[in-house]
């Protein structure tokens, strides 16, 4: 079963063409990493999957459900099957809130009417898929270190048990022993196979510790899609033999 | 114009047993670290080893609870008890400084040129006008960006080219030092290595020192000539990029480099974690990694390792014999 599927997906804004009939599917536990320069389309791309970017032509479709097409409860009832992960850690959780109620946010808006002690256990699950106690919960979103704050961020997009969890560059923001702990525990969370994960990054060794899955991304086009281990080896496209060529120094 | 004298033999930086407190905090530790002219190092460690308030004691930007002990020098000259009026002098014409975000510091409102305009106003004011302009073309051109650039705002630059406009600004002063903070922790890797080459520039080809502070160890201390690895506010490993990259001493720059594993596209079953210092303390009476390491004897736990010449770089590590 497909969770995500982009049908001949372009982009044009004033006129730029941000992105040129992609067309992607993402199957249910399967982990996809993109790639590709600053400008090549990434973003646009996961925005498209968020269904916060409406396609200029081509669909895009949640398992079935179209955003752009479909009712909107529909729409809104698909919405908790996706999770989103951003790049800066500090500026994604509310720092007025606790980060047990930053983890539990997604639940007020899809699983209202929860008792409280319901929330907290979800709460305390969530966490310790990520690797953190549940002491954490009363913490504040300043008392971390950044790679916390992202797990924090991780565990607040699983706590609706989604189909599918998109990532735009997560461990960019981190410093290498804390870039190392979140690939350890995206490792294990891509192994359990409960969600599929859509993960942007320009570093390949990250995406190299989780994706099967490649796809390679140059200025709107895609240009390269295989299994990361072959790309890797014998890069088709010049845009990932650059990237590779860059990282084997 | 008031010439800055040299002597021809004075490292252009020189910190020797540099401590830095803040208040009752210890922020960095016992210090030993030289840039020279035409020389790049790298400073490289992981968040919350100090970097950042390493550069910001160079450029005389502390807090006000900021206390130095030891020896700051800028070409021979001493800076570590200077007033704020010194470092005034020396900031933007002696020292030029690249922050890590463009974005965040380019006053969005301003044109690229009239920016470029006002810091040669400021350090150039010998200088005819005519010449000025002239001169900010010219520093244009030195960071790969033509004379169009001159009206563009901010908001109209990528990545990349915001942070090449603010090398361009750092060295409108003619600053014999540059300091860079993590200058392409913003950009993908291909921007990376190109503002990275241009970064190296001004030291070989202007005779000028580099001092650049990163987290990243890997891609962007290769292009420095030496590599200073700081963790808990201390600098454990002093060297030659390829010496300290290739064949690492301290277990923990060992455990550092192990944490960058070759590209193959095969998953490993586990990412290695490199060991975090513990926090910089005053009255530290332990190696900082004695929780962590896995040689740890009764030594490290009660004396903190001084960095000491082992095999042509410095290092801080009981485990290792100084060289004679």
């Amino acid at each position: 079963m497909n969770v995500l599927v982009l049908e001949d997906v372009s982009v044009c804004r004033a006129e730029r063409i941000l992105l040129e009939s992609i067309s992607l599917r993402v199957k249910a536990g399967e982990t996809v990493g993109v790639v590709g320069v600053s400008g090549a389309g990434k973003s646009t791309l996961l925005r498209v999957a968020l269904g916060l970017e409406r396609p200029t032509r081509g669909s895009v479709r949640w398992g079935e459900v179209d955003p752009w097409r479909a009712r909107t409860s529909q729409v809104r009832a698909a919405r908790r099957h996706i999770g989103a992960v951003f790049q800066q850690p500090a500026s994604s959780l509310d720092p007025r809130l606790t980060l047990g109620e930053c983890v539990a946010e997604p639940l007020w808006t899809h699983e209202r009417g929860l008792s409280a002690r319901a929330v907290r256990d979800r709460v305390e699950a969530a966490l310790r898929r990520v690797g953190l106690p549940g002491s954490f919960s009363s913490r504040l979103p300043r008392s971390v270190s950044g790679g916390e704050a992202q797990r924090v961020a991780i565990a607040r997009a699983l706590i609706t048990e989604p189909a599918l969890v998109v990532m735009d560059e997560p461990t960019s923001a981190l410093d290498a022993s804390s870039a190392a702990e979140l690939l350890n525990v995206l490792t294990d969370l891509t192994g359990e196979g409960r969600a599929a994960f859509l993960m942007v990054s320009h570093d390949l060794a990250a995406l190299g510790a989780v994706a099967e899955r490649l796809v390679v991304l140059e200025r709107g086009h895609l240009v390269e899609e295989g299994p990361t281990a072959r790309c890797y080896q014998a890069p088709n496209s010049t845009a990932l033999a650059e990237l590779v060529a860059l990282a084997g120094d | 114009m008031i010439g800055w004298i040299m002597s021809s033999d004075a490292p252009i930086l020189r910190l020797e047993g540099f401590s830095l407190d803040y208040g009752t905090r210890r922020i960095l530790s016992d210090l030993q670290l030289t840039v020279d002219a035409g020389e790049v190092v790298a400073v490289v460690g992981p968040s919350g080893a100090g970097k950042s308030a390493l550069l910001r004691a160079l450029l005389g930007l502390s807090p006000a609870d900021a206390r130095v002990h030891g020896t700051l020098q800028f070409a021979g000259r001493d800076y570590a008890s200077a007033e704020d009026q010194e470092f005034r002098r020396l900031r933007g014409r002696r020292i030029g400084y690249v922050p890590q975000d463009a974005q965040a510091s380019l006053p969005a409102h301003r044109r690229v040129g009239g920016l470029l305009k006002e810091v040669l106003l400021t350090h150039r004011a010998e200088r005819s006008r005519d010449d000025r302009d002239q001169l900010a073309e010219t520093l244009l051109q030195s960071v790969g960006l033509d004379a169009s650039y001159l009206s563009r705002y901010p908001h109209a630059l990528s990545g990349g080219q915001g942070q090449r406009v603010l090398v361009a600004l750092a060295l409108a002063g003619d600053p014999k030092l540059l300091l860079a903070d993590e200058p392409t922790s913003a950009l993908d890797p291909l921007a990376a290595a190109s503002l990275l080459t241009l970064l190296a520039q001004p030291a070989r080809a202007g005779g000028r020192g580099v001092l650049l502070i990163s987290h990243d160890l890997v891609a962007t201390a290769r292009l420095a000539d030496r590599i200073a690895v700081l963790a808990g506010g201390r600098l454990i490993e002093v060297g030659a990029t390829a010496q300290v990259l290739k064949h690492p001493a301290h277990p923990t720059v060992q455990a550092l480099i192990a944490a960058h594993p070759p590209l193959t596209g095969e998953r490993p079953a586990r990412w290695p974690v490199a060991p975090r210092a513990a926090p910089a303390d005053r009255e530290a009476k332990a190696c900082a990694f004695a929780h962590a390491c896995p040689k740890v004897t009764a030594r490290c736990r009660r004396e903190v390792p001084p960095l000491r010449p082992v095999e042509g770089r410095s290092v801080a590590c009981h485990h290792l014999e100084p060289s004679a």
